[in-house]
């Protein structure tokens, strides 16, 4: 069951996302220290810097389209619009890059509306004092979700994108260009299936490669247009 | 001051990985902290009314577009086109209009004809 929060908040003033602070994802992830950059080493689908130099051709697409695909899993479109190749989606176009969220959570804030919508995240990590004064309200229609996704990042482009290492897996945030930011989470919760789900993949089209992410701290960069997992060594995606 | 909401951090937190959290991650920082620290259990935290994202459902098919030949730029816009069948009222007979198994493997061949693959 997809369930959103809308969420109204009054103080985008505290919410402030300076594009001055050094977050882009071209950045070396060696100041956050920690494990995931130890683990930086010869192999570039585990490492930080490799991984934000792929995300970084996000960086000055503008926002396509978001819509739930089935699953219930959300496919964030940037880019310019490409037409699909099935003949019973013709006339209907994705983008150029899409994510996919997979089962992670996700919060998308648009402090210019003092609006905050979040999916599979828990709304108890702000603090009760802070939750009494928002409106919140539960949206469990995937059409309305969609519309206001597609209304608050309407014309918007990607600004920045930052992995995240988190304990877990690979966070990701990306700032848009009208103020909005979308932070992605992977799933905490441990998935002991034998083909595990990763928490999120994001696809370059017109490559046919995409970044699967997860589970755990690793994306490896592969070939899509091919059912076997084919990790491919692609310098700069043109 | 009335009608406004603060966002107070004391001291700069620290994300798990060790690096300094700028503030508007703040609530990241904490949600990772609370999520592995109390609720670790999936049934606990269905019980306590939260929500979190399943992932029965994108196995699934993620599954069955492998098993069916299908590869993932292709599952991908299988996915879509799940979803534009249950637009066009094609629904599963599963809860919400989801398909079965069954249901779904059909779909992927369907799919696959159509697209000459």
């Amino acid at each position: 069951m997809v369930s959103a929060a809308m969420v109204q908040y009054s103080a985008p003033a505290t919410l402030s996302l300076a594009p001055g602070d050094k977050s882009s994802a071209e950045e070396s992830p060696a100041r956050h220290g920690g494990k995931a950059d130890t683990e930086a080493t010869a192999n570039p689908s585990t490492d930080p810097q490799r991984i934000g130099k792929k995300l970084s051709v996000l960086v000055g697409q503008p926002f396509l389209k978001g819509a739930f695909s089935y699953g219930r899993e959300f496919m964030f479109h940037f880019g310019q619009p490409m037409p699909y190749s099935h003949p019973s989606l013709a006339g209907e176009s994705k983008g150029t890059w899409i994510l996919g969220t997979r089962a992670s959570g996700w919060q998308l804030l648009a402090p210019f509306e003092g609006k905050l919508i979040e999916i599979g995240w828990p709304s108890e990590l702000l603090s009760g004092a802070t939750l009494a004064k928002w409106t919140r309200r539960e949206e469990k229609d995937e059409s309305v979700i969609e519309a206001a996704v597609n209304r608050l990042l309407a014309g918007a482009c990607v600004m920045y994108v930052q992995l995240l290492p988190l304990v877990f897996g690979f966070g990701l945030t990306i700032t848009f260009s009208n103020g909005a930011s979308l932070l992605l989470c992977p799933n905490p919760e441990p998935d002991d299936d034998p083909e595990p789900l990763a928490d999120w993949e994001l696809f370059f089209t017109a490559q046919h490669r995409f970044l699967r992410c997860g589970p755990g701290r690793k994306c490896p960069y592969l070939r899509a247009d091919i059912v076997e997992d084919e990790e491919v060594d692609d310098e700069e995606p043109s | 001051m009335a009608g406004t909401v603060q966002i107070t951090a004391p001291k700069r937190p620290k994300l798990l990985s060790g690096g300094v959290c700028r503030p508007w991650l703040l609530p990241l920082a904490l949600d990772c902290q609370r999520r592995e620290n109390d609720y670790g259990n999936a049934d606990y935290r269905r019980s306590q009314g939260r929500f979190v994202m399943p992932r029965k459902d994108i196995k699934q098919v993620t599954r069955i577009a492998r098993e069916e030949g299908i590869p993932p730029e292709l599952r991908r816009d299988f996915g879509d086109y799940l979803e534009s069948c249950k637009d066009h009222s094609d629904f599963g007979s599963g809860p919400r209009g989801d398909f079965t198994e069954k249901e779904l493997c059909e779909k992927a061949r369907e799919y696959k004809e159509m697209k000459g693959l």
